[in-house]
């Protein structure tokens, strides 16, 4: 009865250390497993970022190569017809004593409109673009809609970007549909631009006096989703804050981390 | 003393100095269930030593609230409705079964084993069912930083290492062989000193940055 009961003892003993193992074994797998896939996930993750980042890198080449081809159509083709309009109507108003003050006026109406579309055409262009700083271009696209008379944008620069030209032609493109967006859809009669450097962030705040949005109708629209994803792009964020009625200010950040070496 | 209970009392003094950077919330609940545990092991340690009376009923009691809270944890634990719901509704009908075993079957002055028995499997099919979660999960997880893996590790542990003890406990607990104390005191000393090790890695692994830290 002993002797059975000391065999027991024993197989309890084996048994023990036996399922102990297996126990071990299980949490030793979870965790070994759990690790590779987390790895695995963090892998898939930055490719998947890899992948997009390429994926737009492409698609504002595309832009960029249509930007180039419309700011030489404009330039070469509607610039040229209307230069010919304006020297005709030159020569018109040569041939004639007392030429009548609508000649006068769609002559000088010409001029201007040749001016803004060799201006407009110079914002389209990114070789033209990349040979000026980002401020530079600023300031050179709120002249062009200052011209218009219809919005008055005011630039406070502070300092100059530290990122590379290609990259400051994407902020560029980001900022120049920020202020398309607000003149088409805020109808402002005031916006500022503020640049802004600290010890972390570069930061691009783009205010107006609009009719602002609430945040039900902001949306999912292109124009926002394609400006979130070219800051991200460049290691930023952007923020849109609005207020129906009061304006809206949109916030571009930038990691300092990004000057240009 | 044992060394569970400094380990118990570790755990105690590290859970209310970080108590309020414990988190989730069930860490917080580890506390108080520690506490009584070492009450209970300090009242039935004392009981055994000086008074030599029997310390079973005690055991049928607290093992019987321990089941429930362990159940209790699997329930807000696991990601799946219906292992959730199988979980809470485990903790009734468990009380069933024990209230059944301890004062029907077996008697207040026997260890409930077969009770025990089935809340043991069903606490290490808990363990399975919360591993397999975490090996499914297709968000990045990590493992050791999750307080419910060092708890059900140390479950494991401890149910499976006395699953063998406890299906053959009715007949070796009162053979009088030396060997029988032996093996009880080396199984139930490891296993317990597992566990609450387990339980303090749970309590500490997870604690929110303090504000200076921030």
């Amino acid at each position: 009865m002993q002797s059975e009961t000391i065999k027991l003892l024993e197989v309890i003993a084996v048994g023990t250390i036996l399922l102990v193992l297996v126990a071990a074994f299980m949490v030793s797998f979870v965790i070994a497993h759990r690790k590779k896939r987390n790895e695995f996930i963090r892998e898939k993750k930055k490719m998947e970022t890899e992948f997009e980042k390429q994926i737009l890198q492409s698609r504002i080449e595309m832009q960029e190569y249509t930007y180039s081809a419309l700011s030489k159509e404009l330039h070469d083709n509607i610039g040229q017809l209307l230069s010919t309009s304006r020297m005709l109507l030159g020569l018109t108003e040569r041939n004639m004593e007392n030429p009548p003050d609508t000649l006068l006026t769609a002559n000088a109406t010409i001029g201007q409109a040749i001016s803004e579309l060799r201006s407009l055409s110079k914002s389209l262009d990114k070789e033209w673009l990349e040979q000026f700083s980002f401020t530079d271009n600023l300031q050179t696209e709120i002249s062009r809609i200052n011209a218009g008379e219809n919005v008055l944008v005011e630039l406070i620069p502070d300092g100059e970007l530290p990122l590379a030209s290609g990259e400051q032609i994407i902020l560029f493109r980001i900022v120049q549909e920020a202020i398309q967006n607000a003149i088409k859809h805020g109808h402002p009669k005031n916006m500022r631009i503020e640049l802004k450097e600290d010890e972390n962030n570069y930061s691009i705040l783009i205010s107006d006096d609009g009719i602002g949005f609430s945040s039900n109708e902001k949306g999912t629209g292109m124009g926002m989703t394609n400006m979130k994803h070219r800051t991200n792009l460049l290691g930023g964020s952007i923020t849109w804050n609005s207020i129906p009625g009061e304006g809206t200010t949109v916030c571009i950040y930038l990691p300092i981390k990004n000057k240009a070496a | 003393m044992p060394v569970i209970f400094y380990i118990i009392f570790v755990s105690l003094i590290a859970g209310a100095l970080f108590y309020k950077r414990l988190q989730p919330q069930y860490v917080r609940w580890l506390l108080p269930f520690l506490f009584l545990t070492l009450l209970i092991e300090l009242n039935i340690n004392r009981q055994w030593i000086y008074f030599k009376g029997s310390t079973i009923w005690f055991y049928n009691i607290f093992t019987t609230i321990e089941f429930c809270f362990y159940f209790f944890l699997f329930s807000i634990n696991l990601r799946k409705r219906r292992f959730r719901k199988l979980a809470f509704w485990f903790i009734p009908l468990y009380l069933a079964i024990a209230f059944l075993t301890i004062f029907f079957i077996q008697g207040t002055n026997h260890f409930h084993t077969i009770s025990y028995r089935i809340a043991s499997v069903v606490l290490v099919v808990f363990c399975y069912l919360f591993f397999k979660q975490l090996l499914d999960s297709g968000t990045e997880t990590n493992v050791l930083r999750n307080p419910m893996f060092w708890i059900a590790t140390g479950l494991l542990f401890f149910y499976t290492g006395f699953f063998f003890y406890f299906c053959a406990y009715d007949y070796v607990a009162y053979a009088k062989i030396p060997l029988n104390l032996q093996l009880w005191k080396i199984i139930s000393r490891s296993l317990n000193i597992l566990l609450y090790s387990f339980f303090l890695i749970a309590i500490v692994c997870n604690l929110k940055p303090s504000n200076s830290l921030k």
